[in-house]
């Protein structure tokens, strides 16, 4: 339970934290830490406006997106505590939750009758099943190496082993998940959220019709799973077993150095053009795979 | 298969990470699909004026669907229930009894799997009916879909299955070899008249792995056939020719 206690906390300041960075980077003074919770207040506090072509998907997919993510945290493990439900090949059903969710958040873009939204979700899917390869060929290395097949297992025996290629592959790791998060939470450089072109978002145009509690619903989503991700990070680079005190800490170290890496990559650089991005998101599984093979050599399975 | 490729060798685990990486790209597929299935044939506004006086089924027409539905839910909520009598159907009737143990951990899974699909629809159902009464509580009202400030918008202009694959027919064109059909526009035309717009693709596996070889051999068939005379005497020929051909093979020890 503490694992989801501590990604709702990193949740609540998260967005907030690549904000500032972003403004202090561009020279302004900016908003608060809490401003994007502010956002959400406030749209919980205003009434909706439906389009009227959509039906009864588009009002239910936010709820259900929105529970996808908090039952994909479920599985997560927090350092050597196990996650609030753990079971062989959990890794699957996160992936699998977390399409779920974007399967109704796509429909329910698609249930607007809008040509946008009908692109932005087309875009989504589209990139959505290309990142998908790298996940589980990340994940598929993990369960190799530690012979496990759920999340807790696998980040608890992570690194009891002491042979150096945990290290050189806990680097590769971070850099897929990195950039797997990007992808996954529309970021740039494959997305970005603050554009004001229609024909150049995915994720923003999506949510265009959306207002209200529903979008308040879609907001909180995303916050969630950018913490989510933050805490894979965390587990693959902390050691379990170490003082609890200390997990915390370096816990939101992590989670604080991943909004800080957002923030500067918005702040410096541009997004890719639009038909650069199945390239883009096809060298992170290409990466994955040059990670595969890397720990294929360091195990002495390809002599 | 995950579990295989801690103790898998180089090839296997070649093998094994090829599957998976496949397995992945189809499911990752079958989103893709299932949404623009879903997404073009029942969202949106109708595409056609016929589709316009579609309407539902009446309810006993729905009945045997929903059973279906019902059961399908059940089968993916509560799959140890379905599981379990299965497995030992198939212990008892081919004398697996040693496999049981092993099947036991996968059902240890899907009992999870079940546990998380429990928590998943009380989330759902939570949110929704909170939403309900929030939305009591607030004005709700309708309009038109956002058009970038263009109200008008009607139904043709919403995206179709082809432009909804269009990223992916452009990715796999090598493959599919995606063809459009249309009438290019002339320079000086400022106001073009009507067009039709057609794009196809061709069914590659069938087109290249089925039809050449099946044409080949049907050419060769064909060549073979001048041998259908329909005379008796001929195919009585063939029969000595063969027996001829058999003794002569024997005789040379070639067969």
């Amino acid at each position: 339970m503490a694992v989801i206690i501590l990604i709702i906390i990193t949740a609540l300041f998260f967005p907030g934290i690549i904000l500032r960075i972003k403004s202090i980077a561009s020279g302004r003074k900016g908003p608060g830490v809490l401003q994007p919770m502010k956002e959400i207040a406030i749209l919980f506090r205003k009434g909706s406006v439906f389009g009227d072509t959509s039906g009864i998907i588009f009002r239910i997919s936010p709820a259900i997106s929105l529970s996808a993510v908090v039952c994909a945290m479920m599985v997560l493990p927090f350092g050597n505590l196990k996650a609030v439900i753990s079971f062989e090949g959990d890794f699957i059903f996160f992936s699998y939750i977390l399409a779920l969710g974007k399967f109704f958040s796509i429909i329910g873009a698609l249930d607007t009758g809008s040509s946008f939204e009908g692109m932005g979700a087309n875009r989504e899917t589209f990139f959505s099943m290309l990142i998908e390869p790298a996940f589980f060929i990340l994940l598929a290395t993990f369960a190799m190496f530690t012979g496990h097949t759920s999340f807790s297992d696998i980040f608890a025996g992570f690194h009891i082993s002491s042979d150096h290629f945990i290290l050189i592959y806990s680097i590769l790791a971070v850099y897929i998940i990195i950039q797997i998060a990007v992808v996954e939470n529309s970021r740039v450089p494959v997305d970005d959220p603050k554009t004001h072109l229609e024909l150049t978002m995915i994720h923003e145009v999506m949510i265009l019709d959306n207002s209200g509690f529903d979008k308040a619903l879609i907001h909180i989503g995303s916050y969630l799973k950018f913490a989510v991700f933050g805490t894979l990070l965390y587990n693959v680079v902390v050691p379990a077993g170490i003082n609890t005190i200390l997990q915390i800490a370096l816990f939101f170290s992590i989670q604080f150095v991943f909004a800080l890496t957002i923030g500067l990559v918005e702040s410096f650089r541009a997004r890719n053009k639009m038909n650069k991005n199945p390239k883009f998101i096809l060298t992170i599984s290409a990466v994955a795979w040059i990670a595969f093979v890397l720990i294929l050599i360091m195990t002495n399975k390809l002599t | 298969m995950f579990k295989s490729l801690s103790a898998a060798d180089l090839n296997q685990a070649i093998v094994l990470l090829s599957a998976i990486t496949g397995l992945i790209l189809t499911g990752g597929l079958a989103v893709f699909c299932f949404t623009k299935a879903f997404g073009i044939v029942f969202l949106g506004q109708p595409r056609s004026e016929k589709a316009s006086f579609a309407h539902e089924a009446d309810t006993i027409m729905i009945l045997p669907e929903l059973i279906t539905i019902i059961f399908i839910l059940l089968i993916g909520l509560a799959s140890p229930l379905f599981v379990r009598p299965v497995i030992d159907m198939a212990a008892a009737a081919f004398n697996l009894t040693d496999s049981v143990p092993a099947s036991a951990t996968s059902l240890i899974s899907l009992s999870h799997i079940s546990i998380l699909s429990g928590i998943f629809v009380v989330i759902v159902t939570l949110l929704l009916v909170y939403r309900y009464f929030h939305l009591q509580r607030r004005i709700v009202t309708t309009g038109s879909v956002w058009g970038c400030g263009y109200t008008a918008s009607s139904p043709k202009q919403q995206y179709t299955a082809t432009s909804y694959a269009y990223n992916y027919n452009h990715l796999a064109k090598p493959l599919l070899g995606t063809q459009k059909i249309m009438e290019e526009m002339e320079e000086g035309e400022i106001f073009p008249g009507e067009r039709d717009f057609k794009s196809f693709s061709e069914d590659v596996f069938r087109t290249r792995v089925i039809d050449i070889p099946v044409d080949r051999i049907s050419g060769l068939l064909k060549k073979i056939a001048v041998m259908q005379t329909g005379e008796i005497r001929h195919y009585i020929l063939y029969a000595f020719v063969f027996i001829l051909l058999v003794l002569l093979l024997t005789f040379f020890n070639l067969i």
